[in-house]
């Protein structure tokens, strides 16, 4: 089954489906034997989830629990005094001039894409694995936009005997290097 | 009877419809409406030196391998998964390459897709690129994964 | 000083702890603790962390008391607050692993995929409460941190896909295949349980 009707069925069950799509799994799961065992299998792990969690108790006494919460709101309270206003009413203040500065960027920038030439070259990547970081480099003669993961340096590799990074000529480093 | 334009008057009416016709030439063109939907191809491909015994997939086209050898070190890039999907505008799609790698694509218009890269469900990247694109990443062993993604519209682009 | 009532309720409690009754707070904390303390454990699966976050989630819940307008229950603000520290906590320690990156080609192309057959249904049919519960906990325990995550705030906060997504700061579609990946592998982890409990 492919993937796109197996998380269909998914939703289907959890509720997050308008009703034409919950109709239409819904009839996929009467139809088909693996949607249906697929649908009966996501069910029961729901039906075993229900009212399953258990509560764990704090391991510790309730006045030693407490006694550090209470020591560290009294800590905070001395570190961080009282500012005056809160950040809501010092953004309120800010807030028609900001207001009025971005509706006139706002235009201005409307008015400035007019002329602007078509973006052909666009990488905008972020990585979520901190291991590894993306970069982003255009290969001219293709056309090609790559973004490449390349392992974040690790303490002991920065010592000497490191691979060295290069510095391709659009200023971006890879350490995927051609030899 | 109406007075005679004056010649100088005449050159400047003259040289200000040359300029405004100038401007409307060098003034990109109104972009063409995108495309209701792309035709996306996904490649899964991986890059390495020789020919190990194991292999039993076949090298990809010679421009594609080429810009890659340009790029990178690897001398042979074999493709593993190759991949078309319909995609309209402004949705996403699921595009499965393995049993372990799935993208989340959705066509943006004029050749910009928002990429989410997934490993078993759990998100290794997110952005947004123009097409061509392609993704990179070294293994363990010194090989290399690619994923390149493109409109099957521009087939000029390798 | 007023008579206070016997058992006050928690709005008289969070209402007198908004004028700043420290005593009131912390029958709050007796009250509510484990709850509080059971969400930290239950994401981070270890008992040192989930206190120190626990305890962090009632610091920050005194000082945002004045944010707190009774749109919920007390317990379920508190509980939202210590799943936002648990998820900057769990990012910050950045248990996503690259061997995710490089096991797309450990085994070049027909990669067996790590998703078990569809286990049988009803998998913990015919267990005591307790005995499922505890199961169910220890395969938990078994899943990677976002998918438990997608879980534990799906089923047991009844989050929707979108505030789930909001919360751990990725798509909706990245939200459905990790919920989806995480009940499958629980399935196989919970049919496992019973075939070892067969032997």
């Amino acid at each position: 089954m492919k993937p796109e009707l197996e998380l269909k069925l998914q939703a289907w069950l959890d509720g997050e489906l308008p009703a034409a799509e919950a109709e239409q799994a819904r009839r996929l799961a009467a139809a088909e034997p693996e949607a249906a065992r697929l649908a009966a299998e996501l069910q029961a792990i729901k039906t075993a989830l229900l009212n399953s969690e258990e509560i764990v108790a704090v391991p510790e006494t309730r006045e030693f629990y407490w006694s550090k919460i209470e020591r560290q709101i009294q800590r905070e309270s001395v570190d961080r005094p009282l500012l005056g206003p809160s950040w809501t009413e010092r953004f309120r203040r800010w807030l028609a001039p900001l207001a009025g500065a971005a509706a006139l960027a706002a235009v201005l920038l409307v008015a400035l894409n007019q002329f602007r030439p078509q973006q052909t070259a666009f990488n905008q990547v972020s990585g979520m694995a901190d291991d590894y970081t993306p970069r982003t480099f255009r290969d001219n003669p293709s056309g090609i936009n790559f973004v490449v993961f390349q392992a974040n340096p690790q303490p002991s590799a920065v010592s000497a005997g490191a691979q060295p990074v290069r510095t391709r000529n659009d200023g971006s480093s890879f350490l995927i290097e051609k030899e | 009877m109406s007075q005679p334009v004056h010649p100088t008057s005449r050159r400047l009416i003259a040289a200000m419809f040359l300029l405004a016709l100038a401007f409307q030439m060098a003034a990109p063109a109104a972009p063409a409406a995108p495309a209701a939907d792309l035709k996306l191809e996904a490649k899964l491909l991986w890059g390495a030196n020789g020919r190990p015994d194991a292999v039993k997939y076949h090298l990809t086209d010679p421009a594609l391998a080429a810009t890659l050898r340009r790029n990178f070190k690897w001398t042979n890039y074999y493709e593993i998964t190759n991949l078309a999907a319909v995609i309209p505008l402004n949705q996403s799609r699921l595009v499965r390459l393995s049993d372990r790698c799935t993208l989340s694509v959705k066509y943006l218009g004029s050749s910009l897709v928002a990429v989410d890269c997934l490993n078993q469900g759990i998100q290794i990247s997110k952005g947004t690129n123009a097409l061509p694109c392609i993704y990179a990443g070294t293994n363990l062993d010194d090989t290399a994964w690619f994923i390149r993604l493109r409109s099957l519209d521009d087939k000029s682009k390798k | 000083m007023p008579d206070q009532p016997e058992n006050p309720s928690d709005v008289d409690l969070v209402r007198l702890a908004q004028e700043g009754d420290m005593r009131a707070f912390e029958e709050l904390v007796a009250r509510h603790r484990d709850k509080v303390y059971s969400r930290a454990w239950s994401m981070m699966r270890n008992e040192d962390e989930a206190l120190d976050l626990s305890q962090d989630a009632w610091v920050k819940g005194w000082q945002r008391l004045g944010q707190f307008q009774g749109d919920s229950s007390f317990v379920t603000w508190m509980t939202r607050i210590v799943i936002n520290l648990c998820l900057d906590e769990l990012r910050r320690l950045k248990r996503k692993r690259a061997e995710s990156l490089e096991a797309m080609e450990e085994e070049p192309g027909g990669v067996e995929g790590h998703i078990p057959d569809l286990a049988a249904p009803n998998p913990t049919e015919g267990l005591e409460r307790a005995e499922a519960r505890a199961r169910i906990n220890r395969a938990l325990a078994q899943l990677s941190p976002e998918h438990r995550m997608a879980l534990i705030l799906h089923e047991f906060e009844q989050m929707e896909y979108k505030e789930i997504a909001k919360k751990m700061k990725c798509s909706v579609g990245t939200v459905m295949s990790r919920l989806f990946y995480a009940r499958r592998h629980l399935a196989s982890l919970l049919a496992g349980f019973r075939r070892e409990n067969r032997e």
